[in-house]
This record gives structure tokens, sequence and C-alpha cells, in this order.
């Protein structure tokens, strides 16, 4: 079963890379990604239909406007039942603290060791055979 | 007495003395006069007795003659008898005076003696020679009378004489003893008084003498001469008032220095003070200098880390590319004459050599800017189970490369000496890390400072890491062979802001935030032992198990 995820970062390059690191299980029909610019558009993207299902969001935290933190609690508020990783640059105590008590589902460090990314998001959802 | 001046004294002296004189010279004159009339007296007995002598032998020649004259008749012994009798007379007149009655029977008898001889010539010439012989026999019985009486008279005056001579010897002795005592006692009396006055007022002037000079020497509490002689009395009135205001000035000079002290102490306390607070000023911008350019890293950092990420990733994913074109390739590069194929395949190698060279830098540039964020803004926190030689190791390359990045000309020899069977012990490396970066940079510094300061290039700085087990604790040795720390600054070493280095150099945090990690956060000791010229040596001692202290600081700005 195909199953989408929503990267969400102000950098451009960012869904490149999610792109290339990704084709092979997007070519195997795991994973389609979807990409998000800005927080606004993230939400925007959320309110309407994301076809398949969205298992994941993985956010920036440093963005423009509306920050991953801020965005985080906006979509833990309505989709509670949608778990969200939070991706960042900055691996301090302090952020790692906000983003647990606001209930992301886990916390990765730029730059991004997608081995381990993959990792967790088969733990998330088991792609099909 | 006592209140006599020196001019009465002097007055009541010389009266004194010429008294002394007067009647001593009085007392010489008196002996003087006595003497003089003894000696009058002795004359005067003196021609008594020759009067005496010559009465009796001018009766000699006039009895000679009277009894010649009675027998011869001749008028020639006549004469001779008259001139003897006036002599005689003579002679008993000067005599009368020593026993006039009995120089009168003397006088009588001669008379009835002459008159009997007279009787007896008269007879003789009558021829009556029977009756002149009993007349003139009369008369011898009177001579003998009258020889007798002369006699006695001459004995009495010799007597007289003898007795006058020894009184006037014994008086004239008795005079010069006088004289001689009564001028000794003279002399005496008058040197006594002379001293007694004399000493009446050199006493007090002395005195006044000694006063003067201990005013002199500067000695103010000595005792006031008595008031002894009047014109001293001033003197010593007005001295005592120059020596109270002497006093006085003395006071008011001590009063001025110990005003003056006051004033410089509390000068110098301000100055100190201004000093502290200049010197903590400038550490405390230092510090701020400090905490932002850690945030400006920190930032930095963080916007590095970034791009970065494209590039590892990047990077990464190009040799996967890479892999895939030539398994997509593979056919078609098959197809190809040998020497294409090997080109491709070659050139295929190279790209995906250098991706590989890409990803591998990329990472070692993750790792620097880990480590600059791990250090300028802390890290979590949190305790873990870390191995410390690992810990140790990795702050010592930290800060050689930090050194080196700051002096080019900074060197130093690393001795390390791990123990290898140190099991991992639960600290905040962070923090711990932070710690020993500052030990190992103040060893740099210390034995860099001492390089630079030994002239001849001989000096090798060295830098010395020991770790040991002690069981239930961790030691951590961190030791440089520098310059040294005095003595009387070692207990400000953890005192906040207190650094020895020159403003802008160090903060005077890094110790202190070293000791309140170590000690409070970890349960643990910091100790340091140094040498000036020779070594110093940190160390520090780290429980195995902690007891809980406080929750770990908040790690604040870089050191």
């Amino acid at each position: 079963m195909t199953v989408s995820i929503l990267i969400i970062d102000d950098e451009p390059d960012v869904a490149e890379l999610f792109r290339q690191r990704f084709r092979r299980e997007a070519r195997q029909g795991d994973y389609v990604l979807h990409f998000a610019f800005s927080a606004a558009e993230a939400l925007e993207r959320l309110a309407g239909d994301i076809e398949p299902e969205l298992i994941v969001i993985l956010s920036d935290i440093n963005m423009p406007g509306m920050d991953g933190l801020a965005l985080l609690r906006e979509i833990r508020a309505r989709r509670p039942d949608l778990p969200v990783m939070m991706v960042t640059a900055y691996g301090d105590d302090e952020r790692r603290r906000r983003a647990a008590e606001y209930g992301a589902a886990d916390f990765v460090t730029k730059p991004i060791d997608f081995d381990f990314l993959k990792e967790r998001l088969r733990e998330l959802h088991a792609p099909s055979a | 007495m006592s209140q006599l001046s020196i001019r009465a004294r002097l007055i009541f002296l010389s009266t004194l003395l010429l008294a002394i004189l007067a009647v001593s010279s009085a007392l010489l004159t008196r002996e003087l006069a006595r003497d003089s009339q003894s000696l009058a007296e002795e004359a005067t007995l003196v021609s008594v007795v020759r009067s005496a002598n010559s009465a009796s032998k001018h009766f000699g020649d006039f009895k000679y003659w009277v009894i010649d004259s009675a027998v011869t008749q001749l008028a020639r012994s006549q004469q001779a008898a008259a001139a003897a009798k006036t002599a005689l007379d003579s002679d008993l007149k000067a005599i009368s005076a020593v026993d006039p009655g009995l120089v009168a029977a003397i006088g009588t008898e001669v008379d009835t003696m002459a008159e009997q001889a007279g009787q007896a010539g008269a007879a003789y010439s009558s021829d009556d020679s029977a009756g002149g012989n009993a007349l003139l026999e009369q008369a011898k019985s009177h001579v003998l009378n009258i020889d007798g009486e002369i006699d006695r008279i001459v004995d009495r005056v010799e007597q007289q004489a003898v007795a006058r001579r020894d009184a006037s010897t014994r008086q004239a002795e008795l005079a010069v003893k006088l004289s001689i005592v009564g001028g000794f006692g003279a002399l005496v009396l008058a040197l006594g008084f002379t001293a007694l006055t004399v000493r009446s007022i050199t006493y007090p002037l002395r005195r006044m003498e000694q006063s003067m000079a201990s005013i002199t020497r500067g000695e103010l509490d000595f005792p006031l001469p008595p008031a002894g002689v009047r014109e001293i009395g001033a003197m010593t009135r007005t001295l005592g008032m120059l020596r109270d205001s002497l006093i006085e000035r003395d006071r008011l000079e001590r009063e001025r220095q110990r005003a003056e002290a006051e004033i410089r102490e509390a000068r110098d306390a301000a100055e100190a003070a201004l000093h502290d607070l200049k010197a903590a000023q400038a550490n405390l911008i230092q510090a701020e200098k400090m905490a932002s350019l850690g945030q400006l890293t920190a930032g930095i950092a963080h916007e590095i880390k970034n791009p970065l990420n494209f590039v590892n990733n990047f990077a990464g994913l190009s040799v996967e590319l890479l892999h895939e074109l030539r398994e997509t390739a593979s056919p078609a590069l098959a197809a190809l004459d040998e020497d294409k194929r090997a080109e491709a395949d070659e050139v295929i190698e190279t790209l995906t050599g250098n991706l590989e060279r890409i990803a591998e830098h990329g990472k070692r540039a993750d790792n620097i800017v880990k480590s600059m964020l791990t250090h300028s803004r802390g890290g979590s926190g949190a305790r873990q189970s870390v191995d410390v030689n690992a810990l140790v190791e990795e702050s010592l390359n930290l800060a050689y490369h930090g050194a080196r990045a700051q002096d080019q000309n900074f060197n130093v020899t690393l001795e390390r000496a791990y123990d290898k069977d140190i099991p991992p012990i639960e600290l905040v490396p962070q923090d711990m890390t932070r710690v020993f970066l500052n030990l190992i940079g103040n060893g740099f510094y210390a034995a860099n400072k001492r390089r630079r300061e030994t002239n001849n290039g001989a000096f090798e700085p060295v830098l010395a890491v020991a770790t040991r087990d002690l069981g239930e604790a961790v030691e951590v040795r961190v030791r440089d062979n520098g310059v040294g720390i005095p003595a009387e600054i070692r207990d400000k070493l953890f005192q906040p802001f207190f650094t020895t280095k020159p403003t802008g150099e160090g903060t005077g945090l890094g110790l202190s935030i070293s000791y309140d990690i170590v000690t409070h956060e970890h349960g643990g000791a910091i100790k340091v032992a140094s040498e000036v010229g020779a070594f110093t040596e940190f160390t520090v001692r780290l429980p195995r198990r902690f007891v809980a202290g406080r929750t770990p600081a908040e790690a604040s700005g870089g050191s």
C-alpha cells in the first residue's frame, strides 16, 4: 500500500534531496512525497485531501513566518493521530524539549541520516511487500 | 632660702666670707696683741733682773769701799763708796716694783750699815779700835742680811722672769695653734659656703639644661625641674610653657598625620575599588563579547549545517546514483570496445572517488560544526555514561587545534597516560569537556608563556594528561611545565573574574565555571598544585556514583 509523506522546509533543495533519496521507494510505490515550503502552505495542504493516505509529516523548525514548532502544535491540534517528526539543524535541548512537549514523534538533526529516517518510517508504517 | 635670687645668694656669700675673714683677723690680732704685751712684760722683767744683779754687784762694791773707808779713812775709798751707794740706790729703785717692802728694808739696812761703818770709821779715827771693831762687826752683820735679801730678790725676779718666759712661750704656741685652726676653719667654712651657694645656683641650672636638652631631642614627657632660684623659677615656667606648646604642637602634628593617613587610606581603598571595578567591568565586557561571540558562533554553525546537509547528502546520493548508472548502463558499456569501456569505467571510478571525498570532508566539517555548537551553547545537560579517556582525548585535540588556529607559533608536546581500565562513568559530557578544555587551554597558555619568556628557545612546552581509576572515583590530571602560579594567588584562582591574563585574553570565568561544574554538578573536587617557574597541575576527581547535588546549570557563554 502506498502512503504519503508531507515534508515541510523553506529550502527548495530539501525537496530535491528527498526525491532523490526516496526515488527507489517512490519507484517501488512505497511512498508518495509531498512538499510544502512554508507552514502556511502545509496547513493549506492538510486542509485539502492528500492522496494516498498521509502517514507522517516531516517539518523543519526554522522557517520564515510560522515556525516548525508552532506548526507542530497546529497540526497536533487538528490531526492528533498524525505523527510529526521534527527535522532541524538546531539540535539543542530547548528545541528538543519543546518539540517533545508539543508531541513530536521524533527529532532528527541535520545533516539528515536517511538510513535512520527510513528506519523510523518503517516503524511507523510497514511498507507493502 | 630656696626662693632667694642668685644676686641675693652671691651677696650673702660675699658677706659671709668677709665676716669669716674679719672674725679670723680679729682673733689673730688679739692673739698678736697679747703676745706683744707679754713680750713687753718680759723685757721689763729682764731689765729688773739686770738691775737686781747690778744691785748685788754694786752692794758688793759698796760694802768693800764702806768697810775699806772705815778702816783706811781714805777719801778715795769714801768717794768710791759714795759712787757705789748711788749706783746701788739707782738699782734698788729700779727693782723696788718687785717687792717694795723688801727693797725699802734693804735700803734701811744699807743706810744702817753705812752709818755703823761710818761710826766704826770714827771710832778708828779716835783710836777706839775696840769700838770700831765692834761697830764694824755690827755693820758686817747687816751686810750678811743685805746680801741674803738681795739674793732673795734676785732669785724672785729670776723666778718671775722664767715664769713669764714660760707663759709667753705657751701663749705663743697657743696663738700659733689657734691661728692654724682658725685659718683652716675659716677656709673650710668659706669653701663650704661657696660650694653650697654655687651648687644652689648650678643645680637648678643643670636641671634646666637637661630639660632643654630633652626638648631639643624631642622628648617632652620630662618632669619640670622644681622652681628653686627665683630667676631659674622664671626660666622653668617659661620652659614649661615652651614644653606645653611643643606637646600641643606634637599632638596637632600627630592628629594631622593621622588624618592624612586616614585620607590616604580611604583614597587608596577608593582607588583599589575603582581599579577592581574597572577590571571587573573589562572582564564583564569581555565576557559579554565572548557570550555574543558564542551566540554568533552557534548561529554561524547552524547556518553552515544546512548547506553541509546538502553537500553531504547529495554527495552520498551521487555515489549511489553512479552505482545505479553503472548497473543500468552495463549492457551498453559492455557493447563498447575495450578502450572506450576502460575509459568510461575510469571516469566513473574517479567520479565516485571525488564524491566520496566530498562526503568525507563534509562529514569532517560537520564534526567541527558539532564541536563548535557543543562548546558554544552547551549540550543537552544530561548525564551520560561516558568513557573519560575518550572525553579527555577529544578535549585535548580540540584545545590543541584551537590553540594552533589562534597562534601559528604555538607548539607543545602532548603526553598522555590513560588508564585503559577505567569503566564508563556517569557525567555531563559537554560540561566536563568544557572543564577539560579550560584546564588544557590554561596549561597551553602557561607553557607557551614560559616559552616566550625563555628567550633561548631551549624550553619545550609540555602538557601531560593522565587518568587513573581510584575505584570509587576517577582522577584526571592536567599538568603543564609553564610559568606556575604564585602561592599568594592560588586561593583566588576559582573566584569569578579572577584572571592573570591581559584584558581580552581571559574572562576570569573559566576556572570558576570549571569549579562549579566539577564540585556542584558532579560532586567532585578540583585541586591545584604549582611551583613558580616549574609546573602547574590541576587534579580533577570525579566520583563514580554521583550523589545528586543540584540540577545541572544551564550552560552559559563559552569561556
